[in-house]
């Protein structure tokens, strides 16, 4: 195989809320097509740092590239516009906004690509039957649909997802990660953080352990022994 | 019928204090900017009206084709050049600066065109009235402000609910973060914002200008005008700061039959009695 340059590259990434230390050096690698997990406890760091790579929360004194080009300190809205999108934790919906024109904010990024309106509702017909509910009246699974339907509306090369199975019944998770090969299908790159660690394995090429702000583990995802992974997990 | 009359010039007068509030309304709806400044900004949009008819010599409402774009563009600089970077989780910082800028406005435009009171002459439309029937006549004038108002309003909402970049207004106002990594610039919507905020102050000043004198030190009274309204009316909602306005526009209405003292203060009266027994106001937004 040849050697091809990473998609997204963070290099010794530190980041700090306020005085709190949340990131202590994370080298991280994504490439194109590639579905990497990134598993770890509560505060481990997942989240800050995938809101490092939206340009959320800034990066201290380290590098962050994506398609070889840094993306420290570019707005949020750019570097959704370069084509990495983010279904968020919490889901993070509009409430004022109904469920179409939730969706219809993903395409602000107004990059073109295979992900149009029709293709979301083929993908969830569930939401498509409450496109005019608010969506907040929507269930939690259903919500979620929402969420992931509006990052694909940006046509990302990069999806970041932030605890899609949080809150939600395992037969709905189910059928989320039943449908995650039909997005990767179309060569965009995962980022899946979870803390149900059977879930993001299963799907995942790579695997990247967080703990407490540090990369305690990384290798393939089916290389991965679980003791490892526990271990790497708790920090025992 | 006398007060049948007076309750239809109270509403009419109504729609201009829907004007002078829409505004702020918007601004504080879209980026929970409370605009210390708005009066100011009215009245600035009057001298800049007063300017463009001196100097073109046309009719004052036909000055709007510039003054309302002119001040668009001075609402998207200042959005974009100063109350972005203030504007945030608190919303004490930009009561501050605007403020501030209350107070450089007013001096600014003394130092311009002095401290008289100042008012432009429309011609027929000033004093020409349409009657009702039954006796009933109201303004010409009046009349054109209040249908002014329902256009604004109902070509706002239209803009709200149905275009793109009321979606993104709106999103933007429910949650900043969330909006800027779906793609959204903050810091454009915002300025946009603030642009038609201006544009229709612009409206309101225009008809400011004819319908009574203003000088340097009038935008605070149409500040407080523009909050009585909205707050009557139900924060956030476009529709109830029409019926804020018409209520204190009544108001005013009644209480001038007494003295000309008790016009303002009867206005007050009724804002203060509303923000006792309704403080979320008549059309409070529910949806969150």
């Amino acid at each position: 195989m040849t050697e091809t340059a990473p998609l997204i590259e963070a290099r010794n990434l530190k980041a700090s809320y306020g005085d709190i230390r949340a990131l202590f050096g994370i080298d991280f690698r994504l490439f194109a097509g590639e579905a990497v997990a990134i598993i770890g406890a509560n505060g481990a760091g997942k989240t800050t740092f995938l809101r490092c790579l939206m340009g959320v929360v800034q990066a201290l004194d380290s590098e962050i590239l994506f398609e070889g080009q840094r993306i420290n300190g570019v707005p949020s809205h750019q570097i959704v516009r370069r084509g990495i999108a983010m279904v968020p934790e919490g889901r993070c919906l509009f409430p004022s906004l109904t469920v179409e024109e939730n969706l219809l904010v993903g395409r602000s990024a107004r990059r073109s690509g295979t992900w149009t309106l029709e293709r979301v509702y083929e993908l969830f017909p569930d939401i498509q039957e409450r496109r005019y509910h608010h969506a907040m009246a929507l269930s939690g699974g259903q919500q979620q649909m929402v969420a992931i339907g509006r990052a694909l509306l940006a046509n990302p090369r990069v999806l970041l997802c932030d605890e899609i199975s949080m809150g939600l019944a395992p037969i709905i998770i189910r059928s989320f990660y039943a449908k995650l090969p039909q997005i990767r299908a179309d060569g965009i790159a995962l980022v899946i953080v979870e803390q149900d660690i059977n879930q993001a394995l299963a799907v995942a090429d790579r695997l990247y352990c967080f703990q407490e702000g540090r990369v305690s583990l990384t290798g393939p995802a089916d290389q991965a022994d679980r003791d490892r992974i526990v271990a790497a997990y708790l920090g025992v | 019928m006398e007060w049948l009359s007076i309750i239809v010039q109270g509403t009419l007068l109504g729609g201009l204090y829907a004007m002078f509030a829409i505004g702020l309304a918007l601004s504080f709806g879209v980026m929970r900017l409370v605009n210390i400044a708005h009066g100011d900004l009215i009245i600035l949009a009057a001298y800049v009206a007063l300017s463009v008819v001196d100097a073109l010599h046309i009719h004052p409402l036909v000055s709007l084709a510039i003054v309302a774009p002119v001040m668009a563009v001075f609402g998207y600089v200042l959005q974009r050049g100063v109350l972005n970077s203030v504007i945030g989780p608190d919303i004490l910082p930009p009561v501050l600066v605007t403020f501030g800028f209350s107070i450089i406005i007013q001096n600014v435009l003394l130092q311009v065109y002095s401290a008289d009171a100042r008012r432009l002459q429309a011609g027929w439309i000033e004093t020409a009235s349409i009657p009702l029937g039954g006796g009933l006549a109201a303004g010409v004038l009046p009349i054109v402000m209040f249908i002014s108002a329902i256009a604004v309003i109902a070509a706002l909402q239209l803009l709200l609910t149905r275009s793109e970049i009321g979606r993104s207004f709106r999103a933007a106002s429910d949650d900043p973060v969330t909006a800027a990594i779906m793609g959204i610039d903050t810091r454009h919507v915002y300025a946009l914002a603030m642009a038609i905020a201006l544009a229709v102050a612009a409206i309101a000043a225009v008809f400011l200008t004819i319908r009574a004198t203003f000088d340097p030190a009038a935008g605070p009274v149409r500040l407080l005008f523009a909050f009585e309204a909205v707050i009557i009316g139900g924060m956030g909602s476009l529709w109830g700061t029409l019926a804020g306005g018409i209520i204190l526009g009544i108001a005013q209405s009644i209480g001038a039959q007494f003295n000309t003292n008790a016009q303002i203060l009867a206005g007050h009266i009724v804002f203060l009695l509303i923000l006792l027994l309704r403080p979320e106001g008549l059309f409070p937004k529910t949806r969150d």
